[in-house]
């Protein structure tokens, strides 16, 4: 478990970074907190022949409190961003998701960006910007560019980041006003990869009916996947029946893989729990009654 | 130094047709690339420490020479200044393969036309061992109710978080070796080694620092420890090689897999009258150190603590194209524990009885000791006291009642139980080379009293974390009445420490090695007494040995100090008495008459998400008695640590392997150990009935912990999922598992059938 050898740069610009891309394209490779790229790299799974390391570019792990906007730096490490009191109130969502990725000493070094680059279809982060509707900010040579979460995300460990690009941050709008959230997951051991999990934010307008609700789930197909359940919640009022219906629609559309862990089946049944859950957890942090 | 790595067979199974090494030779910095072709034809096959009466052989060398049968089988080392280099090189070796048709299962192996992994056998059986006591047929056919099943228990192992290492030095001047290996078995190993290599015992020295846990995995000598010496050979350099995490997944030992088909026979008022099993032991590739040891071990064990006048079992030991089976903490007795308590709990179930109070109907009585079961004499204990406390400190009753309340709630909570019994001490050699066994069962204990009065403690014994350095001093301490931080335990060293018969394994630390070392200790404790006299011109009848002192019983300013004594041992000997010979040690050996039998009760109670089918603990009581105890501490933890790794068997842990035995493990994405976010904190408790066979009654605990604990957590969610009626015979309890029994899962699509059986 010995990498190949490659040759290490680490710009403190991103202008420098962006040059080292640039002349090397997908020979070369960005390291951030290095927690799914290094063992990639031990097991010579990639080679790299360049090895750019982004963590010595102080602004790329800067977090912005934007009026409208909660914007954060790729390489911000993700147990900092778990307690950074703002995040948690601003966008709790991600905040509960951070508290379960993988384990502390992992999310120590782990970043938010890195999370979102490597794509695994599994990790929580990746959810988390498709139901909060972020947009990722990327830079190349050529200049900057921003590509909505909805389009982000290709296929298992595969982005629409070209090999010259590298995320400069995530910008996540918070929800609104008194909306309810939850991250909710099952994973076999506490850190382990998820083998479903949730990612679920709803509003309701003044007369208590649902007017926003939004789904993102991790571990059910090759990519985060947003589920949209408006035809069946919007203008209903919270109670299990319905909740129940979202589950079997998410059943119905999910479309899991098997592993060593779970099959399919399993992934499908429990991602609908997953999703009545959520929802209801969401309802309740939202001061909504749920009915039966 | 230089570096090695290995590289290992891709091909489950394949013959080697040629292996071109030139272009690895050309990178600089790469020393030597060895393969099976560098052996001499006459080079040995890896020896065994076990050979079974009628096992067939199943040679496998350092390095495979023409053909390999498991995945992660070393091919070649390739020796180089870094790893970095000896990676890159690695990749440029090349091997022509011829690969050839696997089995990858005990089941599949013994289908008709199932490839052969060896060809001059007609099958792929390399043991069948059969036991029976009693009349079997006559019991069943008698019976008020029988009950059956199959139990399949998924291959694992131990996994100790350090790897194995090995550092291996050859003076080719002195043609002397030097072998520092993480082993459980330092003379066992130096042995091997020279039988091996053709080196007299006498010129290798094998060193086993502190180990970060073994587990019983390191009780294996493997195929590294030599190669990594042929390379110092071959390079004239100290070679090293620390086993990589990927690499440790298939390298070392696996363990535990098993199919058990089963029967017990019981009367209508819960006695049991009859067991018989037919085990499968799926056992990889070859015959590793200690053969087909557990799985021997589970067919012996089959009455488990019960007076059961009738049983039948058969073993069959089967090769397959997998990593080669082994030892790990508990041997073949989780397999067995749970066999039997999982057919006791089927048993009550027919028969509507609480288990606790079905289990009671057969234990041992106390009055019976010596007991003779179906294999060995049990030597002491009180079973029935044991239960009524374990009961009492689970709070057995008001679990009970809690999980009528929570059943009525829609709660799915189980209650399990399982009664345990370890065989520790292991021993007498008599018996051990008699049953096929090539090293003793004694253990020698060297103790030495310094000039400064303290003490110093030899012991063949190697500490991997498990603690028994201080239960040795201790004892040591105790019988010199010296402190404790007054004693150095010396270990692992074949060059300093005397040898172990055994190694350390089989939970033999305390109670064989704390003999031996306490026998020493009272040798050393007499001379002592007798220099004192002479110096304090007393009786030695009427010494005190206290706090480093020996006074004169009654007058207390009339005394020397351990090291007045050890000064005139060693610097003074004019103060001794007239004969006596200077010096002051003593190595005394302990071969144990009998195996000494701790036993104990695991109660787990849990809950069912019935949603999602995970398991979680709610309570978890551990009651047991190991004899003496040294040090509660210690005690405890080993209690904790082998629970916490029965958890791991029970819930998480499986090796699991492709139709074609491809592994499809090899990170901990894959291979799921539980962390103490999983286990629970047990509430232990103990009775204490020392073991008239030890000297001192400690009957050591260092797998205990791992025996009942997968049975109890079995019965456990067999009981909180009563109202759907599963019974539990299958290990791990993934939560897939799990929903299945619920009844969830089934309604739509299956899985592909490769993943879903490996599943």
């Amino acid at each position: 478990m010995k990498p190949s050898s490659f040759r290490y740069c680490a710009p403190e610009t991103v202008e420098e970074a962006l040059d080292v891309l640039e002349e090397h394209g997908d020979e070369a490779k960005a390291l951030a907190g290095g927690q799914s790229l290094v063992p990639l790299l031990n097991l010579r799974v990639i080679r790299p022949a360049v090895l750019v390391d982004l963590n010595s570019i102080e602004s790329l792990a800067q977090v912005a409190q934007e009026p409208a906007t909660v914007r954060i730096g790729a390489t911000a490490r993700q147990r900092a961003l778990e307690l950074d009191s703002a995040i948690a109130e601003r966008l709790p969502l991600l905040h509960e998701a951070l508290g379960l990725v993988a384990h502390i000493p992992i999310r120590t070094r782990g970043t938010l960006g890195g999370s979102v680059v490597h794509a695994d279809p599994a990790a929580e982060i990746p959810a988390v910007t498709v139901a909060l509707g972020a947009s990722m900010h990327v830079a190349s040579r050529e200049g900057t560019r921003t590509i909505p979460a909805s389009d982000f995300y290709l296929g298992p460990f595969l982005t629409s980041l070209s090999p010259t690009e590298i995320l400069l941050a995530v910008e996540f709008p918070p929800p609104p006003a008194g909306a309810g959230w939850a991250f909710v997951e099952v994973a076999r051991v506490h850190g382990a990869f998820a083998l479903a999990g949730v990612a679920a934010l709803l509003h309701a307008g003044a007369d208590g009916t649902l007017d926003d609700v939004r789904l993102a789930l991790c571990g059910v197909g090759a990519t985060p996947t947003a589920c949209s359940v408006d035809e069946i919640v919007l203008g209903e009022r919270p109670s299990d029946k319905l909740f129940g219906r979202v589950a079997q629609h998410v059943r119905d559309t999910v479309e899991p893989f098997s592993d060593g862990h779970a099959g399919a089946e399993y992934r499908r049944e429990v991602a609908g729990v997953l999703a009545q859950r959520a929802l209801r957890l969401a309802c309740t942090r939202a001061g909504l009654e749920v009915a039966a | 130094m230089l570096h090695a790595v290995f590289l290992r067979s891709p091909y489950p199974h394949a013959r080697i047709v040629g292996i071109d090494a030139s272009a690895a030779l050309e990178i600089p910095g790469v020393h030597a690339v060895l393969t099976g072709a560098d052996l001499p034809p006459e080079f040995p096959p890896q020896p065994l420490n076990h050979a079974f009466h009628g096992q067939r052989e199943t040679p496998y060398y350092a390095l495979a020479r023409d053909r390999v049968r498991y995945v992660g089988e070393p091919v070649a080392v390739i020796v180089a200044d870094s790893p970095y280099v000896a990676e890159d090189a690695r990749e440029l070796v090349a091997v022509e393969w011829e690969p050839l048709p696997a089995v990858a299962s005990a089941e599949a192996a013994l289908a008709d036309g199932a490839p052969l992994l060896y060809e001059d056998w007609p099958d792929n059986v390399a043991a069948t061992f059969e036991t029976e006591m009693g009349d079997v047929d006559a019991a069943l056919r008698d019976a008020d109710l029988v009950v059956s099943e199959r139990f399949d228990l998924a291959r694992l192992f131990a996994c100790p978080l350090e790897g194995r290492g090995v550092l291996a030095e050859w003076d080719v001047y002195r043609d002397e070796l030097t072998v520092w290996t993480s082993s459980q078995i330092p003379h066992i190993a130096r042995d091997f080694l020279s039988w091996v290599l053709g080196l007299p015992e006498p010129r290798i020295r094998v060193i086993v620092p502190r180990v970060g846990g073994g587990f019983g995995a390191k009780f294996h000598f493997y195929p590294e420890e030599v190669a990594v010496a042929l390379a110092s050979r071959a390079t004239g350099r100290p070679v090293r090689w620390v086993e990589d995490r990927a690499e440790s997944f298939l390298a070392t030992v696996h363990a535990r897999e098993q199919v058990v088909e089963a029967t017990m026979a019981a009367r209508s008022d819960g006695v049991i009258t009859a067991v018989t099993a037919d085990i499968l032991g799926d056992m990889g590739a070859a015959l590793h150190t200690v053969s087909y040891g557990p799985v021997w071990l589970t067919a012996v064990m089959m009455t488990n603590v019960y007076v059961i006048p009738n049983a039948r079992v058969r073993a069959r030991a089967i090769v397959t194209n997998k990593t080669p089976l082994g030892s790990y903490r508990g041997w073949g007795q989780p397999q067995a524990n749970f066999v039997v308590e999982r057919l006791v709990d089927q048993v009550a179930r027919r028969l509507d009885l609480d288990p606790a109070e079905l289990r009671r109907r057969n234990l041992i009585p106390p009055d019976r000791f010596p007991y003779k079961g179906l294999h060995h004499v049990f030597d002491s204990g009180r079973y029935e006291d044991c239960l009524d406390k374990a009961l009492e400190v689970a709070g057995y009753g008001g679990w009970r009642e809690r999980q009528r309340q929570l059943r009525e709630e829609g709660r799915l909570v189980g209650i399990g139980l399982s009664f345990y019994v370890e065989n520790t001490a292991l021993g007498p050699s008599r018996i051990l080379n008699a049953g096929g066994v090539v090293a003793g069962g004694y253990d020698i204990g060297h103790v030495r009293l310094e000039t400064n009065g303290e003490a110093t403690v030899f012991t063949g014994l190697c500490e991997m974390g498990q603690g028994f350095t201080n239960g040795l001093a201790q004892l040591c301490a105790d019988e010199l009445g010296i402190d404790l931080d007054q004693v150095t335990v010396v270990t692992g060293d074949t060059q300093v420490c005397p040898v172990t018969g055994y190694g350390t394994g089989a939970s033999r630390s305390a109670s064989v090695g704390g003999a031996a070392v306490g026998k020493a200790a009272r040798t050393v404790r007499r001379k002592v007494l007798e220099i004192a006299a002479h110096m304090l011109e007393a009786s030695v009848d009427d010494l005190e040995l206290e706090a480093g002192q020996i006074s004169v019983r009654g007058s207390r300013e009339r005394f020397v100090t351990m090291a007045d004594v050890g000064r005139a041992a060693y610097l003074r000997p004019a103060e001794l008495p007239e004969g006596m010979d200077p010096g002051l040690e003593a190595i005394e050996v302990f071969d144990p008459p009998q195996m000494a039998w701790p036993y104990g009760v695991n109660v787990a109670v849990v809950e069912v998400d019935r949603e999602t089918g995970l398991v979680s603990f709610l309570d978890y009581a551990y009651v047991h008695d190991t004899g003496t105890i040294l040090n509660p501490l210690i005690v405890e933890g080993q209690i904790h640590g082998g629970m916490a790794q029965g958890v791991g068997m029970a819930l998480y842990e499986q090796l699991a392997y492709d139709e074609e035995a491809q592994p499809l493990f090899g990170t901990f994405m894959d291979y799921l150990l539980p962390t103490a976010l999983e286990i629970p904190r047990p509430r232990v408790d103990h009775l204490v009935t020392p073991s008239p066979l030890i000297p001192g009654g400690m009957k050591g605990v260092g797998e205990a912990g791992a025996i009942g604990s997968p049975a109890a957590v079995a019965a456990a969610v067999e009981d909180a999922l009563r109202p759907f009626g599963p019974t539990v015979t299958r290990l791990p309890l993934t939560p897939e598992r799990v929903l299945a029994m619920i009844g969830t899962l089934g309604r739509r699509e299956a899985a592909t059938p490769a993943v879903e059986e490996a599943r």
